[in-house]
């Protein structure tokens, strides 16, 4: 467990302009260690940029972005990774192995066998292996897939396509996890299941930005909810208390009746 | 066993062994003059596995395997007559030919390491081009430096036979049984080493970029990195292959590390299927197999009652090998043998999907 006072993540007045368009600017707000967090906000708010700025794809023009005490802004994503940052991406393209190796792909982030291992195959690399092969079978059983443990990933469909991504963001062990739209096309019982695995994660300590569009999600599963309009945070609080938010209420006018 | 055609790890390491082991005893049963036909088939055959991974995973087309098979080639073939030209007719002048044949890949892997830095920040067709310039360059060197290689005239000759702890294995020209029998051994060798990269932590890493450089430096991989050691061992294995090649015919002239050489190698990649580690040694010895019969066929004075002129074999080569290149890309972008053996699958009955 962090220390109380050390936030997950925290972003730190970070601005990043296209050109003359402001996609986020001074924005700053951090993660307490544990929690499930929603960033939500119009189309244009600035929420791609933000999620591209801390995966370490973008670089921020201003401010500093930290996971724990380090300071990550200027770090290049696979660092940030090994750092103890997850990322489930809204769109993952599924590679020619099955779900299990696909799975196996996460366990990169805590395990070292290189090239010459990889061909020469002394012991450690055998146990290593072995230890690999367990935590995605277990990241598998948390998001209760183990059953297609075998099947080839791209014969998936989108539903547990999206579970294989979690399970593989699970099995880097990260310490904060950010979801680009995780239910995002998902029919109701998956939407279910989805939000049960958070659930689970939440009480295992997990630290979780989300960003997410729909509301009833993020009602369900949210402790906090951050609003960004326009690059900047026009609201901060419990779902019940954004929900109530006269400047929520005035950004989403005519965009999202499900507010 | 729900995937459809894959054998369980046992038997398919036992069939490439003994697969291995017939290539190495057919090296002792050919002909002198097929027998090098079947060395040279070997030899790309481990260009094409490295070229394969380099493309398969990388996703990156080298047109400059044929530079690095003949770095190799004049590396071991200079180190074993000597550096000093004025010296070469001292017997002693150069170093063991086995040493300098395992020199050839380390330093072919130390150029790629070095130019492999600025050229993998290219990405598609202008890596293309930049291993294509490094091809020419090479080429433009090796006659420019006549002195020193030998040049086009009167070229190298490496007279020097092979030979590991007393044992002979190359000395009559076009290759004795065992140089062959040592080359598809070797074959084996990189076969086996290619399988094993891919199915360890680094292999599933390359399958992560081959996906998508994004999501697998996401996951913690270092995507520049692990290019770049592909890079390397690529271009050692085309090194070594051009080591291998230098006492063959114990003769080294540019004629044979043209351009289009660089070019016949992903032809192979292409029809063996990118990243198929099987289908490069295919695609090896069935393009290698083309190319000679298409010179047989372009060499004759005269085809179907027409006269062909001197340049015919290359123009049949070119010809033929720009439209299996077009054709595997517009229809068989995976490669033909992986679409064949998906065409095999659907003809069988349809298994039970759960």
């Amino acid at each position: 467990m962090a220390e109380p006072t050390t936030p997950a993540l925290t972003i730190e007045s970070v601005s990043r302009s296209f050109g003359a368009v402001h996609a986020v600017e001074d924005l700053s707000f951090s993660l307490p260690a544990g929690g499930l967090t929603c960033l939500i906000g119009p189309n244009g708010a600035g929420k791609s940029t933000l999620v591209h700025c801390i995966a370490g794809f973008l670089e921020p023009d201003e401010g500093h972005i930290r996971l724990g005490e380090r300071d990550v802004t200027r770090w290049s994503a696979h660092r940030r990774a090994l750092a103890g940052l997850g990322i489930v991406f809204q769109v993952m393209r599924a590679p020619q192995l099955d779900v299990l190796e696909s799975t196996m792909i996460g366990c990169h982030a805590w395990t070292r066998a290189g090239f010459l291992e990889g061909v020469v195959r002394p012991p450690w690399q055998w146990r290593e292996e072995r230890r690999i092969r367990e935590e995605a079978l277990r990241a598998l059983e948390l998001v209760g897939l183990e059953r297609r443990a075998r099947d080839p990933a791209d014969a998936l469909p989108l539903g547990h396509l999206r579970l294989l991504s979690i399970a593989r963001v699970l099995a880097q062990r990260p310490q904060v996890l950010l979801l680009d739209e995780p239910v995002a096309g998902l029919r109701a019982a998956e939407k279910r299941q989805l939000m049960h695995v958070f659930h689970d994660l939440r009480q295992a300590g997990l630290t979780m930005l989300l960003i997410e569009h729909d509301m009833q999600f993020v009602g369900s599963v949210a402790d906090r909810v951050i609003v960004l309009d326009r690059g900047k945070l026009i609201a901060d609080g419990t779902p019940a208390e954004v929900r109530e938010d006269e400047r929520v209420i005035g950004a989403y006018l005519g965009t999202a009746a499900a507010l | 066993m729900s995937r459809g055609g894959r054998l369980p790890g046992l038997l398919r390491l036992a069939g490439t062994l003994a697969a291995g082991a017939f290539a190495i005893w057919l090296g002792y049963q050919l002909g002198p003059g097929d027998r090098s036909l079947y060395t040279l088939m070997g030899l790309y055959a481990i260009v094409a596995i490295g070229l394969s991974l380099l493309m398969g995973f990388a996703g990156q087309i080298s047109l400059g395997q044929g530079a690095f098979y003949a770095l190799g080639a004049y590396t071991a073939g200079i180190l074993t007559v000597g550096l000093d030209p004025d010296d070469r007719f001292l017997p002693e002048a150069g170093i063991d030919p086995a040493l300098a044949v395992v020199a050839a890949p380390l330093l072919t892997g130390l150029v790629a390491a070095v130019i492999g830095v600025p050229l993998l920040r290219l990405r598609g067709h202008y890596l293309a081009f930049a291993t294509l310039a490094l091809h020419l360059i090479l080429l433009a060197v090796i006659f420019a430096q006549s002195r020193f290689t030998g040049g086009q005239d009167p070229g190298l000759a490496v007279i020097e036979p092979l030979e590991v702890f007393g044992w002979q294995i190359t000395g009559v020209t076009g290759g004795t049984a065992r140089h062959t029998a040592i080359v598809w051994g070797l074959v084996l060798v990189t076969l086996l080493v290619a399988l094993n990269l891919v199915g360890s932590r680094a292999g599933r890493a390359l399958q992560a970029i081959a996906t998508s450089e994004r999501t697998a430096a996401a996951a913690g991989v270092n995507v520049s990195a692990y290019k770049l050691r592909l890079f390397v061992l690529s271009a050692s294995l085309a090194g070594l292959a051009g080591a291998l090649y230098a006492f063959m015919l114990q003769f080294l002239s540019p004629d044979a590390f043209g351009v289009f050489l660089s070019i016949q190698f992903v032809v192979m990649v292409a029809v063996g299927g990118l990243g198929s580690i099987y289908g490069a040694v295919v695609g090896a010895v069935a393009i290698t197999w083309l190319e000679h019969e298409l010179r047989e066929l372009g060499t004759r004075p005269s085809l179907l009652g027409f006269d062909l002129p001197d340049q015919a074999p290359q123009v049949f080569s070119v010809g033929v090998f720009a439209v299996i290149l077009i054709v595997v890309i517009l229809f068989f972008p995976r490669g033909l043998l992986p679409a064949l053996g998906d065409g095999m699958r659907r003809l069988r009955p349809a298994r039970d999907e759960s």
